[in-house]
């Protein structure tokens, strides 16, 4: 009788620390998830101001070409990626493609677009910091729930439901290296 | 007028306009400006200071004469002698330290503000307002009195970057004072001194929107002293603790906003590296011993709110005071020069002379 009534406790126990368990788990992936929202919408933002930047160029140029495809590319890219960590990986392959595509458009021969360039210029460096910011965001979430879901005894419970470790946005040395902070700044 | 000369332009690493000032320019500025006014001061206070001492010495003597005089006139005079010399001596400091208090502030002060930087206007009897302490949403109950002097207000101006910052500081004491009433009964207790220090409103170099950032120590809330003063939050609450990844300045300060992007967009790497430059920076003398400075003389609270940034330094000290009682010298105008430079030097670490965008 104490035996059943010990092991009925132990279940109930059980059964309180994994549902409470798990609604920690899934908060902190919903934060994930939201923390991600905000860095699509400037993602979003910031390709929609390069799109109309180069839709000012005049001519028809290979190198105008080259630009739509390559802004049009990142973008369907990023768009087409199913889950948090395919987008994550295609928002790193972004940020390590924007500097040359900036200097591309920096040096573009085409005065008004040069013209249009700079008047967007500070709004584009206004959106990558807050898509930085976002950035940062996304990661102390992420850090926060892969904390949660790799610590004792919890991720027994996140590998019963599933739960899977998020990847986080990393600085890629190809940004360190290209950017140009005098030609940002001209 | 200060002197005609160009002064070189200071600049850092990124190029930008240093605006705080050095010792040595310090020390120059004084002996070229206010040496001379300040020595025919202390003469002054010196004569102040031996009519004081000898009205001391005097007392004894005086109260011994009157007791001799009047022993057998009336028991009155045992009180009212004592009283009577008291308030002799008394009136005498009173008058004679406001009139010499009042003259070295005028001689210094407007000088100094002028050296510091020529854009600035100095105000002695103004300040700013209870409003600008209780936007900073710092405290628990609104301050609902406020008494502050020495307003200097005006903007620092890098031709480079033509870029003005305007700013405003003056010495600030705040209180809570009034009791909460609901039906008859006190239902919230004043929370007494909230602060006694330099505020400062400075505007900030980003647009960071509507959003609403605070920053204060993190130790504050361990002691129950300050903890009952400071606003909290629960979960439920708009603001929300942001945590960061500098792990220094995340033990601390704790930061609370209502967006958590915008409040990275303000606490960026280099940015909570400067804060904690700006606080972690002792002054010393000026022979150049450093000072010790006991963390409750230096409570920063930081709010950043409707693109400005405000700072309340709670040092519980009587800022741009003058203490009679020492000699006026160098060490008098070198710690006003310090108050003036905290602000100037919070500017340049916070690079808030570079706009990175207009909003």
């Amino acid at each position: 009788m104490y035996y059943a009534i010990a092991i009925g406790i132990l279940i109930i126990l059980i059964v309180l620390y994994t549902i409470s368990t798990f609604n920690k788990i899934k908060h902190a992936a919903v934060n994930v998830d939201e923390a991600f929202g905000g860095i699509e919408t400037y993602v979003e933002e910031r390709f929609d101001m390069l799109t109309k930047v180069i839709s000012t160029a005049k001519e028809e140029s290979k190198r105008e070409m080259d630009l739509v495809t390559k802004v049009t590319n990142m973008r369907s890219a990023f768009s087409q990626a199913n889950s948090v960590n395919e987008k994550v990986e295609a928002g790193m392959q972004i940020e390590a493609a924007m500097p040359s595509l900036m200097a591309t458009m920096e040096n573009y021969p085409d005065p008004k677009f040069n013209d249009a360039f700079r008047k967007t210029q500070q709004a584009i460096i206004a959106i990558e910091d807050k898509l930085s910011a976002a950035r940062r965001n996304y990661n102390s979430n992420v850090a926060i729930y892969n904390k949660r879901i790799v610590a004792f005894p919890a991720l027994i419970i996140a590998s019963i439901f599933g739960f899977k470790e998020m990847k986080m946005f990393e600085a890629t040395t190809h940004k360190r290296k290209d950017i140009d902070i005098d030609s940002m700044w001209a | 007028m200060l002197s005609e000369q160009t002064p070189k332009i200071k600049k850092n690493a990124y190029g930008l306009e240093l605006f705080a000032k050095e010792k040595t320019e310090f020390i120059t500025f004084y002996e070229e400006h206010l040496q001379k006014e300040l020595e025919l001061l202390e003469v002054d206070r010196k004569k102040f200071m031996k009519g004081f001492i000898l009205r001391i010495i005097a007392a004894p003597f005086l109260l011994l004469f009157i007791y001799f005089v009047f022993r057998d006139v009336t028991i009155f005079m045992i009180l009212a002698a004592p009283l009577a010399i008291t308030g002799w001596i008394g009136l005498y400091w009173m008058r004679y330290k406001e009139k010499l208090e009042a003259k070295a502030k005028k001689l210094i002060i407007p000088k100094l503000v002028q050296f510091m930087n020529p854009h600035f206007t100095y105000e002695p009897n103004g300040s700013l307002t209870l409003d600008d302490v209780n936007k900073m949403h710092i405290f628990k109950q609104k301050a609902d009195f406020g008494v502050g002097d020495d307003l200097i207000k005006g903007y620092v101006y890098d031709e480079e970057e033509d870029a003005k910052t305007y700013l405003s500081f003056s010495e600030m004491i705040v209180r809570n004072d009034r009791k909460i009433h609901q039906k008859g009964k006190v239902i919230e207790k004043p929370l007494g001194m909230l602060a006694a220090g330099l505020l400062f409103k400075v505007e900030f170099n980003k647009d960071f929107g509507r959003s609403f950032t605070m920053i204060k120590p993190r130790w504050l809330l361990k002691k129950r002293k300050y903890r009952k003063k400071l606003k909290q939050f629960d979960k439920h609450h708009a603001m929300q603790e942001v945590l960061l990844e500098n792990p220094e300045f995340m033990k601390k300060f704790i930061v609370h906003s209502t967006d958590q992007i915008e409040a990275r967009v303000i606490l960026q790497t280099d940015t909570m590296e400067n804060i904690l430059e700006f606080v972690n920076y002792v002054s010393d003398t000026i022979e150049g011993k450093p000072k010790k400075r006991k963390k409750e003389r230096f409570i920063p609270y930081f709010s950043f709110y409707n693109n400005q940034v405000y700072v309340l330094i709670h040092t519980r000290s009587n800022h741009f005071i003058l203490n009679i009682m020492k000699e006026l010298n160098i060490d008098t105008v070198y710690d006003y020069f310090k108050d003036i430079n905290v602000v100037l030097r919070f500017i340049d670490d916070l690079n808030l002379n570079l706009k990175l965008y207009i909003k």
